[in-house]
């Protein structure tokens, strides 16, 4: 039987995965088809390892997080099994990883913005690398609703200005009402002292 | 017998697989319409290739060649009208993009921040020295105002408050965007934030 061995690297971040071609399915010598380990390295952090399931959810939750990055949005994600889980930290972001096992405690690693970019393309990579026959849960990227947008969009990048510039227009507006205003002015004085004036020169 | 490879990014294998995933992203984009920022975003992660790279313009108008793209970018005038449709610009053209200009757009980004990464990647890193970075902080954010101050109309309130925000909060973002833009996959990330889904 022969064994596969590939290795993505990107800077701070290297995935290798093995595994053995799928004969039933039809794959060749080359292409893994059948997963059997895969390990990551993150420089600073604990080698992870596990199953093809936990890959799985690792990649569901990192690129559905790096997606909405992009679109500006900041909140957290839930992989299905709450294996994975990722939290914006500051500038930074941490990475929560559950164990299946009982009574082992979740693994906390604090990602910062260029090593949540490595990741990704490590994971980008095993995508869309022709020599693997798998097929991953995570799904496309397909547009948010505008709603969805909106709702979630980071609260520090809101433009108040528009708000800003009505509460300004209110408050003087209300500065204005206060100013008496004097309804009984005589214009009369004023007519006579001309009659006056054009009669001294006459 | 076990078989071992190192994997690198392999820009044929990639030009071969970007036509299937065009293909299968198509049908995403069904009952979707373009992003009221999207000429904004695309023209501000332009001009961050611009602040990162001495005439980036050219290179960005000879891979547009090179990848067969639309007269939109024949010539610097072309493409500056393309860019033009950016409200906050000096010069806007009232106009707006169609879906094949922002996805030409796309492309080109996409293939440029991959160029960029090593320098992207080290503005963004937290683990090298801190002096260090901050004199590149510097460099970059001064370069990037000086382009603002030179193609925005610096009366809008969102440019005053981009040039006088002192943490670079905005110019950070778009660099982590064009960090997570670059390859296959970053192509079709971009791309979705270019939409909305009805």
């Amino acid at each position: 039987m022969i064994n596969l061995t590939y290795r993505f690297d990107q800077n701070s971040s290297s995935l290798e995965l093995a595994g053995m071609p799928d004969v039933s399915n039809g794959d060749s010598e080359d292409t893994i088809g059948i997963l059997s380990s895969w390990t990551l390295r993150i420089i600073g952090s604990p080698l992870l390892e596990g199953e093809k399931e936990h890959l799985d959810e690792l990649m569901q939750v990192i690129l559905l997080y790096s997606r909405s990055y992009v679109s500006g949005i900041r909140k957290s994600f839930k992989s299905s099994k709450n294996i994975v889980i990722i939290i914006p930290f500051g500038v930074n972001h941490k990475l929560l990883l559950n164990s299946t096992k009982k009574n082992v405690k979740p693994l906390e690693i604090i990602l910062d913005d260029s090593e949540l970019a490595d990741l990704t393309r490590c994971l980008d990579l095993l995508r869309f690398d022709p020599r693997f026959n798998l097929r991953w849960n995570s799904t496309l990227e397909r547009p948010f609703s505008r709603r969805f947008i909106v709702s979630n969009f980071n609260k520090s990048n809101r433009n108040y200005n528009i708000l800003y510039a009505f509460l300004i227009f209110l408050t003087t507006s209300s500065i204005f009402l206060l100013i008496p205003i004097n309804n009984q002015l005589d214009l009369r004085e004023i007519n006579n002292s001309s009659e006056s004036f054009s009669k001294q020169i006459k | 017998m076990k078989t071992s490879y190192l994997v690198t990014t392999n820009r044929k294998k990639i030009k071969n697989d970007s036509n299937l995933v065009n293909s299968s992203c198509d049908k995403t984009y069904i009952n979707c319409v373009i992003a009221n920022d999207a000429p904004k975003k695309l023209d501000f992660l332009i001009l961050v290739i611009e602040t990162l790279q001495i005439n980036a313009t050219e290179s960005l108008l000879m891979k547009a060649k090179d990848k067969g793209l639309s007269k939109d970018f024949s010539n610097r005038v072309q493409f500056w009208k393309l860019r033009a449709s950016n409200p906050l610009r000096k010069s806007y053209t009232f106009s707006s993009l169609t879906s094949e200009q922002i996805d030409s757009l796309v492309e080109l980004i996409s293939s440029m921040a991959d160029n960029l990464y090593p320098l992207i990647r080290q503005l963004l890193s937290s683990k090298e020295s801190k002096t260090l970075n901050n004199e590149r902080w510097i460099l970059f954010s001064t370069r990037l105002k000086s382009l603002i101050r030179e193609r925005m109309n610096l009366q809008r309130s969102y440019i005053a408050h981009l040039l006088s925000d002192e943490n670079n909060e905005f110019f950070r973002e778009l660099l982590v965007i064009l960090s997570l833009s670059c390859g296959p996959g970053g192509a079709n990330r971009l791309k979705a934030s270019m939409y909305y889904q009805i």
